[in-house]
């Protein structure tokens, strides 16, 4: 019988060693690393001080604690405190904490190795979608993730699987972070509910692991359960030196069901911008030209890594941003490769403000809090109301066209800049 | 049959409706969210619904359209419940939303089409056991299909926090 990657990697991870699973069925899977961040930790611990004193996690270093997603420093006297129970109770348990300055836990999980080829992953955030990149299962569990500190395994509905392919060759001037909110548009925010999306075709297998993220990490925004790109060599060569556990590669067998199937062909596709205030709201970049921003962003966990930040250097390098524009690197990681490019020099020199690796303005929550009135334009996934102050509004765009932005104070075309470079 | 929910796991109040595609930031805004609990539960659904939080009263439904509660993982289920939410229907809910509202013992049934059947204000009536769900305004019944075995149990205990603690012996890594 054809099986489905998510499906086999549930059948191999199930406690009862299952050797048939179809979409539908309870499945208890062992989980191979779980982590929380900031947001939500704070209602496990409670969790845990309500139902006892805890004596210890089933597996010490399959579990992580990541400080640095939603803030990348301190708010208040109670957040402080609030840190510091997370700090203590991650040294009382012997588990890794992912502190300030570190960066995006899910980018984090996937460049430390954390995640790989045919794991089951678990992470206390709706973005944990975003490990399928490596070809691993990732999804997210809330308090449930009490029962899996305690014994390791949760239960789980196997999902039913969408393929969706992508083919061509993007024009200058359109990525990945374009390509996606064009899908979003097209299919719905809610066209693949608690289904698994695999990702598939020329264009997704052309792209730098990095570039990937955005497909599966917004594979949620379409309402999935988990994504999965199938390992190729570009992924391989990704987690050659990052992954210390031993993995097999898992694939979808050829003749495996898909419960839908969608065919995109990009190569016509101009830039996309998403317009507030829903994640499904894209229009071509033409419709919104001239659109005044008050505040640009360049990074997020889908426009802050060192290939996203690479591209609006290429268009800020020697002139000066109108907006006032914050650059935040995904992770210490793109920070450093950024230092060693000469990248920082070039945002600085054009204005910018540089932040420590976090989630950035996707949600305001500690640096870059806009005015009622006020509009941004950022790289993130999601530009709901609720997200940042009343009455404020948010764009998505890559992080070119935010560069772009950024230099004209209203929504510009990056490919204008990305003709003059030479490469 | 044993129950701990309601009146034999009959539960009754008035609806709260909101559309599709509802994400859990405009239930629980980040803004509020982050001011901590008292003051989130002066604006919670005001975004959706502007009277909600003044005039929600204990074992209300709150029902939704298709994909509800996306986005988010913030535990949107919580504090519905705390709020007084007695039970969510909706035509389909986002995966993160229905585990949250189970693993914190809030009743949620997929009823898919159904759930047309239903308008704001109308007084409904549901068993939490056996998924039988009585429009009391239009008089109108639904079946929404009951919960396996192992699920029951985690909402009947009221969330996974108090299953866990029910179930202590088999936890050894609980004191």
């Amino acid at each position: 019988m054809p099986f489905t990657a998510v499906e086999k990697i549930l059948m191999q991870h199930s406690v009862d060693k299952l050797d048939t699973v179809s979409p539908g069925d309870f499945v208890t899977a062992n989980i191979d690393y779980v982590g929380f961040h900031e947001g939500n930790d704070a209602l496990v611990f409670k969790m845990f001080e309500e139902a006892g004193e805890l004596a210890g996690v089933w597996d010490r270093d399959k579990v992580g604690m990541f400080l640095s997603h939603h803030f990348c420093t301190g708010l208040s006297d109670e957040f402080a405190a609030n840190q510091k129970i997370a700090r203590e109770w991650a040294a009382r348990l012997g588990i890794r904490i992912f502190d300030f300055g570190t960066g995006i836990c899910h980018i984090l999980i996937m460049e430390e190795g954390l995640a790989y080829p045919g794991a089951l992953c678990l992470f206390a955030d709706s973005h944990a979608t975003a490990y399928g990149a490596v070809g691993a299962m990732s999804t997210t569990a809330g308090t449930e993730m009490v029962q899996v500190l305690l014994k390791g395994h949760l239960w789980f509905k196997v999902p039913t699987t969408h393929k969706y392919t992508i083919e061509g060759k993007a024009r200058k001037g359109v990525y990945p972070r374009d390509v996606v909110q064009h899908i979003v548009r097209e299919v719905g925010l809610d066209a693949s509910v608690y289904s698994a999306i695999e990702w598939d075709g020329s264009y997704i297998h052309s792209l730098p692991v990095p570039l990937r993220f955005p497909f599966s990490l917004m594979s949620v925004e379409l309402g999935a359960k988990c994504s999965f790109i199938e390992p190729d060599k570009i992924t391989l060569d990704y987690i050659d030196r990052r992954v210390k556990a031993p993995y097999e590669v898992v694939k979808t067998d050829p003749d495996a069901r898909f419960e839908k199937t969608y065919h995109f062909d990009i190569s016509d596709l101009e830039p996309q911008v998403c317009a507030p205030s829903s994640p499904d709201n894209t229009k071509p970049l033409s419709e919104t030209l001239g659109v005044k921003i008050d505040q640009v962003c360049i990074g997020t966990c889908t426009g802050g890594s060192i290939d996203d930040l690479r591209e609006a250097a290429k268009i800020l390098k020697g002139r000066r941003v109108k907006a006032r524009t914050l650059i935040i690197p995904a992770t210490r990681e793109a920070n450093l490769q950024c230092a060693a490019e000469g990248l920082l020099q070039i945002f600085v020199e054009s204005g910018c403000d540089l932040y420590p690796p976090f989630c950035g303005t996707c949600q305001t929550l500690c640096v870059g809090h806009l005015a009622p009135g006020e509009v941004q334009i950022h790289p993130g996934p999601r530009n709901w109301q609720g997200r940042t102050a009343e009455g404020s509004y948010s764009y998505l765009a890559s992080p070119a066209t935010c560069a772009a932005t950024a230099i004209e104070g209203h929504i510009a075309d990056p490919r204008k800049y990305l003709q003059e470079v030479k490469e | 049959m044993s129950s701990k929910i309601g009146d034999n796991g009959w539960i009754e109040g008035s609806v709260w409706k909101v559309g599709n595609n509802i994400n859990t930031e405009s239930i629980t805004p980040s803004r509020w969210l982050h001011e901590g609990v008292d003051v989130l539960m002066e604006h919670i659904g005001e975004l959706l619904i502007p009277d909600f939080p003044a005039k929600v009263k204990k074992g209300d439904l709150w029902v939704g359209g298709t994909n509800l509660g996306c986005s988010s993982s913030r535990n949107a289920p919580r504090f519905l419940k705390k709020k007084g939410i007695g039970a969510v229907l909706c035509n389909s809910a986002s995966r993160i939303f229905y585990r949250n509202a189970i693993n914190e013992g809030l009743p949620i049934f997929e009823i898919g089409m159904e759930v047309e059947k239903i308008n704001m204000g109308d007084r409904i009536r549901i068993n939490v056991y056996t998924g039988e769900i009585t429009n009391r305004t239009t008089r109108i019944g639904i079946k929404a299909k009951p919960y396996p075995d192992f699920i029951m149990q985690i909402v009947e205990a009221g969330g996974i926090g108090n299953y866990i603690r029910s179930h202590k012996s088999e936890y050894k890594l609980l004191k």
